[in-house]
């Protein structure tokens, strides 16, 4: 039997509407960043002189080694699968959870630079404050259909 | 610091002495008159100490006794002192070269036929194809070390990786040493993507070093701690201090690379010209012409932006030759301080001529590098001269690192020291990188171990005790039926009798045979093949016959070592790119399965 004869009229009706295409374009929105920090937090235990190349710092040795692993790459993992998770659950929760992370990385980075005369990444900041935006309303949007789904 | 445990020999000097003594009459049978002629012209004086000094890179007009612009005053003072020669040949290529300079053997012989970064996978399983030094072969340093030398390393090896092959196993007590092809000058980090990280150990134990630094500082600092250690037990010094100058990348402190902002900005064809003036004013070449490369860019065609630009570059080049030889300089006097100057034998070479490179922006910003004008080989910043200035380098030769042409293979050899005559002029005797090691050892009084050392049968050294040549006695040490072969990576040359054979190939070379007269004509200018069929055939013959007993393979078609070390990059990128997508996918598909599972437990 085809998996066209299997799905009623009802279904294909509600598979493009455009309820069904918003949800399609949020689950795409949110996988494109969620693939990007499983990317990096993967990179930082492959290949961890990329991952500090590309956030413009040098890889330690010994326990500073062990720290930038486990530190930066736990945290870009962690963050991924949370999207992730959002995405399969439907749950705004966790969405909500990696925009706070990202708020206060980008908090961190003004007061890095404020107290402490480090370099202003601004491009790093800028996305950071973007991304932690989308996640604020992807939870939201999330949020607010979870009662209808469950 | 950790000491390495000394031999039972060496803890039992008196046992040791008798021991040595009935072992040497059977292993080690006297090899010539060379050796006593040396000896007793220095008389029954301790053995002295020998300091091997290796530039990385280092053209063969870059020194200011070679007739550079660049200032070298403190190795400048042991050219005056010594003998100045200028017909050493070396390999065009970093490993070879220290495999021979260390061993007195030939290159494929010793495992390295070629840097490990540019072997093809069709000659990789060959055992003279590893790229690290070979267990059929002694160092001298091993060899020094068992005669109750001291023997230290710092700097660039690059003779093997693990750890049986690191400097610290191959016959030195101290090391502090770089296994790669080259690192950053200024902080712990590689240069290229090809490289995890800087392979720096110390001791054998990989390390991290306290940054910032400045490679050749750092380098002299250590050694001279090294010395210091033991200096006051009596024993005779071995230290051998290889820089990472001036290798890629090219960085030098600013108040050095400020000596030189306006001495490169009329070019590289002005460069060549004065060097090749100079080299025939001071005797270093015959007055003949040079080749004019067809690759070399027109000067003139560069915007006034580009030639800032360009002349800077150079400027960092020069800087950072000064650096190190103001490093030497430091080293000398902490000798001279020490009361060791006097019974110190100096020897001062480069592993192979001028390096041309070329790194391109992203490779530049993947490795987190800087390229700009403003800080140019300062720290986080890149730099290295690419082709016309690395030919302006070897004026007036043709070619520089890699190829086979003089440019790569001829580079500066200074000796100085006790029982060496002071030479005014340069000395023209045809001399050879596995010459070395033979004149070291002859010069410490130590006869070369003959087949066997260590307990392990080991490849004889092939290379010629020059003292003869040091101490006035013989104008020649290669006599005419001698000859020297010469491949890495499909560049190829023999010498014979005052002439060279030699192939390059591309992408610069022709992959044509050519013959020339490399003592009246150095700058390869004049092919002798047609004109001298016999002598060119005999060449060939001669090359075939190195080739056979050396175990040279051939390079696959279309083999190029530039490729070969592009391509290993890519592969090593990719490699980690595609572990780490497969990683994504497997945890994108773990959580589509769980989505799936999910809506079907809710429908």
């Amino acid at each position: 039997m085809t998996l066209r004869k299997r799905i009623s009229n009802l279904q294909w009706q509600e598979m493009f509407s455009l309820k069904s295409i918003g949800r399609y374009a949020l689950s795409i929105f949110l996988i494109l960043p969620g693939v990007l920090f499983l990317f990096l937090g993967f990179q930082w235990l492959v290949a961890p002189e990329s991952g500090a190349s590309a956030l413009m710092m040098p890889l330690l040795a010994g326990a500073g080694l062990n720290s930038q692993i486990s530190d930066i790459g736990g945290l870009f993992l962690g963050m991924g699968l949370l999207v992730m998770g959002a995405v399969t659950t439907r749950k705004g929760d966790l969405l909500f959870s990696v925009a706070v992370i990202l708020s206060c990385i980008a908090v961190y980075r003004v007061l890095a630079f404020s107290l402490h005369d480090a370099t202003l990444p601004m491009q790093s900041i800028a996305l950071e404050v973007v991304l932690a935006i989308w996640f604020f309303v992807a939870s939201r949007i999330l949020s607010e259909e979870a009662p209808k789904d469950a | 610091m950790p000491k390495k445990p000394r031999s039972q020999l060496q803890k039992l000097p008196l046992m040791a002495a008798c021991g040595a003594l009935a072992f040497n009459s059977i292993t080690f049978p006297a090899t010539g008159t060379n050796l006593d002629s040396y000896m007793n012209r220095r008389g029954p004086t301790e053995q002295p100490n020998v300091v091997l000094i290796l530039a990385d890179d280092l053209g063969f007009t870059d020194l200011g006794s070679y007739g550079s612009e660049i200032s070298t005053p403190n190795i400048d003072r042991l050219a005056e002192q010594g003998v100045r020669f200028s017909n050493y040949h070396t390999s065009a290529s970093c490993a070879p070269s220290r495999a021979m300079l260390l061993t007195g053997v030939d290159n494929h012989l010793a495992g390295v036929a070629g840097i490990p970064e540019s072997i093809p996978p069709e000659q990789a399983g060959d055992e003279n194809y590893q790229g690290a030094l070979s267990n059929n072969v002694a160092t001298m340093a091993s060899i020094l070390n068992e005669e109750g030398y001291h023997t230290y390393m710092v700097g660039k090896w690059h003779l093997g990786k693990t750890e049986e092959n690191l400097p610290y196993n191959r016959g030195f007590e101290r090391t502090l040493s770089m296994a790669d092809t080259g690192a950053d000058n200024w902080e712990h980090r590689p240069y290229l993507p090809m490289y995890d990280h800087a392979h720096w150990t110390r001791d054998g134990e990989e390390i991290r070093l306290e940054e910032p630094f400045y490679s050749s500082e750092l380098l002299v600092d250590e050694m001279i701690g090294f010395i210091d250690s033991n200096l006051d037990d009596g024993q005779p010094i071995f230290a051998y201090v290889s820089f990472l100058a001036v290798h890629i990348p090219v960085q030098a402190p600013k108040e050095y690379t400020d000596m030189y902002m306006e001495t490169y900005v009329d070019g590289w064809e002005a460069l060549r010209d004065t060097r090749h003036a100079a080299a025939i004013d001071i005797g270093l070449v015959p007055d003949s012409d040079r080749v004019t490369h067809d690759f070399v860019d027109d000067w003139a065609s560069l915007s006034e932006e580009e030639q800032r630009f360009e002349a800077k570059r150079m400027a960092v080049y020069a800087g950072m030759v000064t650096a190190m030889d103001y490093h030497v300089g430091r080293l000398i006097n902490y000798l001279e301080e020490e009361g060791e100057l006097d019974n110190t034998i100096f020897v001062v070479t480069s592993d192979n001529g001028a390096e041309y490179s070329s790194l391109t922006p992203g490779t530049i910003d993947r490795m987190g590098y800087t390229h700009n004008y403003e800080d140019l080989g300062e720290i986080g910043s890149t730099n290295y001269i690419d082709k016309n200035f690395a030919n302006a380098a070897t004026s007036p030769l043709s070619f520089f690192k890699f190829y086979a042409g003089e440019g790569g293979l001829r580079v500066p050899l200074i000796i100085t020291g006790p029982g060496i005559d002071k030479q005014e002029d340069f000395n023209n005797a045809f001399a050879h990188v596995t010459d070395i090691a033979p004149t070291i050892l002859a010069m410490a009084g130590i006869e070369q171990p003959q087949g066997r050392f260590g307990g392990r049968e080991i490849e004889p050294m092939t290379g010629k005790d020059l003292t003869p040549i040091l101490d006035g006695s013989s104008d020649e040490i290669y006599q005419a039926d001698d000859y020297i072969g010469y491949e890495v990576a499909g560049n190829l040359a023999l010498f014979n009798d005052g002439y060279k054979l030699v192939l390059n190939r591309g992408p610069l070379g022709d992959s044509e045979y050519y013959m020339f007269d490399f003592v009246n004509d150095p700058g390869e200018t004049k092919d002798l093949k047609a004109e001298n069929p016999v002598r060119f055939q005999h060449m060939l013959n001669l090359y075939q016959r190195y080739a056979e007993e050396d175990g040279v393979l051939p390079v696959p078609d279309h083999y190029s070592q530039e490729m070969e070390i592009a391509l290993k990059m890519v592969q090593k990128q990719q490699g980690d790119a595609i572990i780490i997508y497969t990683l994504v996918g497997i945890t994108m598909v773990v959580f589509a399965l769980f989505g799936w599972q999910r809506k079907r437990l809710v429908n």
